[in-house]
C-alpha cells in the first residue's frame, strides 16, 4: 500500500523520523527504502568501532551522499580499537564528502595543524567542534581562520596546546563569526578573547569557561591594558544574543567585565562562579538588556565592602531585572558554599518574590537557596505561567509549602532533590490538584517511592542524588562540556 | 440579479464555493476553509468556483474529498487567525485532539489522504498525515514495518546486500 507513494512523499515522511534506530530499521525494509533514506542521511556519529577507518568513510560517503553532520568522537578508545581517524583519515573523507558543514572532532589524539590545514578544503563548512584535541596549537587554527571562508561557528574544548590568538585576531577582521566557544582550554586567558575586536560585532552567542577554580589572587596583568584608557575595549556586541561566563575573575575596566555593560540585545545570560560582579554591574545589564528570557546566576561567596563575606549580588539586582526585564522565562539561581548562618545569600526571599511576582516566570530552578521557604511557595501558587518547577536541597520547604503549590494554575513538571522537609501527604497535595506531565524526586528523605508511583504521565524516583551529583563535580571541575559532547 | 455570494464575503454570509470528486459528488463549502488548499486557493482569489461552476477535482473521490473538508473546515478559523498568536491553549488543545482523531483511521484511507494533502497541497494536513505514518514506523523492526505498511518482502539479492552493508558499517548507525 504505502509502497505505491511516490519518492518525495516517503521522503517526508522519512523526515519526520528522527531517532538513528528507526532510519537503519525503515532502511533494511526494502531497496527502494533503502536508496530513499541514504539520499536523505544527512548526519553520521562515528567512534571507537570505526575500522579501517578510511575504508569506512569512503564507504559511508558513497552510501549517504547528502552528509553535511559529521562527528568522530573517540571518548574511551584503546589501542586494540584499531587506528583512529588522524590527518589521512581527514583527507580522504575531504575527498568524498562535499556537502559537509558541520564537523566535530572529539577525542581525536593523531589529529594535528597539517590535518587542520585540510579542512580548508570542505568549501561548505560552517561549523567547528574541537573536543580534547591534544596535538592541534594556534598554527593550525590560523589556517582554519584563513581557508574556512564561510566559517560561522567555532567551539574550542580542552585543547590545551593553543596558546596565542593570532587565529582569532584574523577571524575578528574576517567577521564572520557568529558562535564562539571556548571551554576549559588551559592556555587561552579571558584578555585574549578580547582579540576578537571588531569581530565581536556579529557575535551571537560567546561562552567562556577559564580552567580551574577562580584565581583568588587574581592578577590582572592584562598585556593590553592602559589605567583608564579603554581603547582595547572600544569594540561593539550588539548583537549578541547569549552570554555564558564561567569560572572568572573580573575587575571593572579591565577584561571581559566590559561585556555586562555593552550587551543590549542578550536573552540567555549564564554566570557561573564568577567574582567581582556587583549590583551595579546588573542593574546596568537589565537596564539595557530589556529582551532579556533567561538568566542562570551561580553564585558563590566573595569578600565584600565591610569586610562581609557572603554572595556578592542583593535585591537591588533582583528588584532592577523585576524592573526592566519583562520577558524574563527561565531563572536558576544556585548557592554554592552558603549556610544558613554564615556566609550568607545576598538575596532575601522578599527579593525573590518581587522577581516572582513581577515576571513572567515559565520555569525556576532554585538551588541551595537556603533564603527560600513556605512564603516563597505561596508565591509561587499564585505565578500563573509557571509550568516547571525544581527544587534542590531546599530543606525549610515543609508540606505547608506544598499545599501552597498544589494551587498554582500551570504547574506541568515538578523535580524535587534532597528536600527533606517534605513528606509523602506534601507531594500527594500537589498531584492531587495539578495533572503533571512529570514528576522527579531524588533523595528526599521523607519521600517514598509509593507516593510518586503513578502520580504523573513520567515517573522518576531514586534514593541516590545523581543530578545533585553531577551538579556538584560541575561546580567544583567544570565538566559540563565534555558530559554535554560525549 | 447577481449571486450574492459571488461578493467577497463583507455582506454578512461567508462565500461559498463548490468542489466536484472525480465521482461527480458536489460539495460546498465556505471559501476560506477551502483556501487551505493552495492549489484552490489561487482559483478561488480568481472568482472561481462560485455560482453554479464548481471546481473539478479529477484525482480526489468522494469519499477522501469529504475527510479532506472535515479537516478544512475545522481548521479554517485558525489559519484565518495566522495560526497561533492568539489562540488560547484550549484551543490548541482542541485542535491537537481532532488532529489525533482525525488520523485515527484505516490504513487505505490514509493513503488516499496523504495523496489529496499533497495534489491539494494542504500543509498542514501533508504534515499531519506524514508525522501519522512516520510514528507507525517508529519503534518497529524492517518485518514489522513491511507488515504494517503493506512493503513487499524484498528479493534474497536485495536483502543481502542491505545486510552486508548493516553488518560491515553497522557502528555509523549508533
Amino acid at each position: 500500500m504505502m509502497d505505491d507513494l511516490p519518492d518525495a512523499l516517503l521522503s517526508e515522511i522519512i523526515k519526520r523520523l528522527t531517532r538513528t534506530s528507526d532510519l537503519n530499521s525503515l532502511s533494511l525494509v526494502s531497496k527502494r527504502l533503502y536508496n530513499i533514506e541514504g539520499e536523505l542521511r544527512d548526519a553520521v556519529h562515528l567512534g571507537c568501532d570505526l575500522f579501517p577507518v578510511t575504508l569506512a568513510v569512503t564507504s559511508l560517503c558513497s552510501r549517504f551522499p547528502n552528509l553535511s553532520k559529521v562527528e568522530f568522537n573517540y571518548s574511551g578508545w584503546k589501542p586494540e580499537h584499531g587506528i583512529q581517524l588522524d590527518n589521512q583519515g581527514l583527507r580522504v573523507l575531504s575527498s568524498c564528502c562535499h556537502s559537509l558543514s558541520d564537523l566535530t572532532l572529539s577525542f581525536c589524539s593523531f589529529i594535528d595543524d597539517s590535518g587542520l590545514s585540510l579542512l580548508a578544503c570542505f568549501k561548505k563548512l560552517m561549523s567547528l567542534r574541537f573536543n580534547t584535541l591534544p596535538k592541534i596549537t594556534s598554527c593550525g587554527l590560523l589556517s582554519v581562520a584563513v581557508g574556512c571562508k564561510s566559517l560561522s561557528s567555532l567551539y574550542l574544548i580542552h585543547c590545551n596546546k593553543v596558546s596565542n590568538v593570532e587565529w582569532l585576531e584574523y577571524l575578528g577582521r574576517t567577521r564572520s563569526l557568529e558562535e564562539l566557544v571556548v571551554f576549559n582550554c588551559e592556555r587561552i586567558r579571558q584578555f585574549d578573547l578580547q582579540r576578537l575586536g571588531a569581530g565581536w560585532t556579529k557575535l551571537r552567542k560567546f561562552e567562556l569557561q577559564i580552567r580551574g577554580l577562580p584565581d583568588i589572587l587574581f592578577d590582572p596583568d592584562d598585556p593590553s591594558y592602559v589605567s583608564h584608557n579603554q581603547y582595547r575595549y572600544d569594540f561593539c556586541c550588539e548583537t549578541l544574543k547569549d552570554l555564558t561566563l564561567v569560572r572568572l575573575t573580573t575587575v571593572p575596566e579591565i577584561g571581559l567585565h566590559c561585556l555586562l555593560s555593552k550587551c543590549v540585545a542578550l536573552e540567555k545570560l549564564c554566570l557561573s562562579c564568577i567574582t567581582g560582579i556587583k549590583d551595579n554591574d546588573m542593574v546596568t545589564l537589565a537596564h539595557n538588556c530589556s529582551n532579556l528570557r533567561s538568566i542562570s546566576l551561580l553564585l558563590r561567596p566573595e569578600y565584600c565592602e565591610g569586610y562581609a563575606y557572603r554572595t556578592a549580588l542583593t535585591d537591588d539586582t533582583l528588584k532592577a531585572l523585576a524592573l526592566r526585564c519583562p520577558m524574563l522565562q527561565s531563572v536558576e539561581l544556585a548557592f554554592f558554599g552558603c549556610l544558613p548562618e554564615w556566609p550568607e545569600i545576598g538575596f532575601t526571599q522578599d527579593g525573590l518574590i518581587t522577581l516572582i511576582q513581577s515576571c513572567p516566570i515559565h520555569e525556576l530552578v532554585l538551588r541551595r537557596a537556603n533564603i527560600f521557604d513556605d512564603e516563597g511557595m505561596k508565591a509561587l501558587s499564585c505565578a500563573q505561567f509557571l509550568e516547571s518547577l525544581k527544587l534542590v536541597q531546599i530543606i525549610a520547604i515543609t508540606n505547608a509549602g506544598m499545599r501552597h503549590l498544589a494551587c498554582s494554575p500551570s504547574l506541568m513538571n515538578l523535580t524535587l532533590e534532597l528536600c527533606d522537609g517534605i513528606t509523602d501527604d506534601g507531594v500527594g497535595e500537589v498531584v492531587r490538584r495539578r495533572k503533571l506531565d512529570s514528576l522527579t524526586t531524588e533523595k528526599c528523605a521523607k519521600v517514598s517511592q509509593g507516593a510518586v508511583n503513578g502520580a504523573a504521565k513520567s515517573v522518576q524516583y531514586t534514593d541516590d542524588c545523581p543530578s545533585f551529583k553531577r551538579w556538584v563535580d560541575c561546580c567544583l571541575y567544570g565538566n559540563k562540556y565534555c558530559d554535554h559532547l560525549a | 440579479m447577481a449571486a450574492p455570494e459571488s461578493g467577497d464575503g463583507n455582506n454578512g454570509a461567508a462565500r461559498m464555493v463548490t468542489l466536484i470528486s472525480s465521482d461527480n459528488t458536489r460539495f460546498e463549502v465556505e471559501a476560506a476553509a477551502a483556501s487551505l488548499s493552495q492549489t484552490l486557493q489561487l482559483t478561488i482569489l480568481d472568482g472561481g468556483g462560485g455560482g453554479g461552476d464548481g471546481i473539478p477535482l479529477p484525482n480526489v473521490d468522494s469519499a477522501t474529498l469529504s475527510k479532506v473538508l472535515e479537516y478544512c473546515i475545522k481548521h479554517a478559523p485558525a489559519a484565518a487567525n495566522g495560526g497561533a498568536p492568539n489562540a488560547t491553549a484550549v484551543d490548541r488543545a482542541e485542535l491537537e485532539r481532532f488532529d489525533n482523531e482525525f488520523v485515527n483511521i484505516d490504513q487505505s484511507v490514509l493513503y488516499s489522504l496523504i495523496m489529496a494533502a499533497h495534489n491539494l497541497e494542504i500543509e498542514g494536513l501533508q504534515s499531519l498525515v506524514a508525522k501519522k505514518v512516520a510514528d507507525m514506523i517508529k519503534g518497529k523492526s524492517p518485518m514489522e514495518i513491511r507488515r504494517t505498511l503493506g512493503f513487499p518482502d524484498p528479493t534474497p539479492e536485495e536483502q543481502a546486500e542491505m545486510n552486508a552493508h548493516m553488518l560491515e558499517y553497522g557502528w555509523a548507525y549508533e
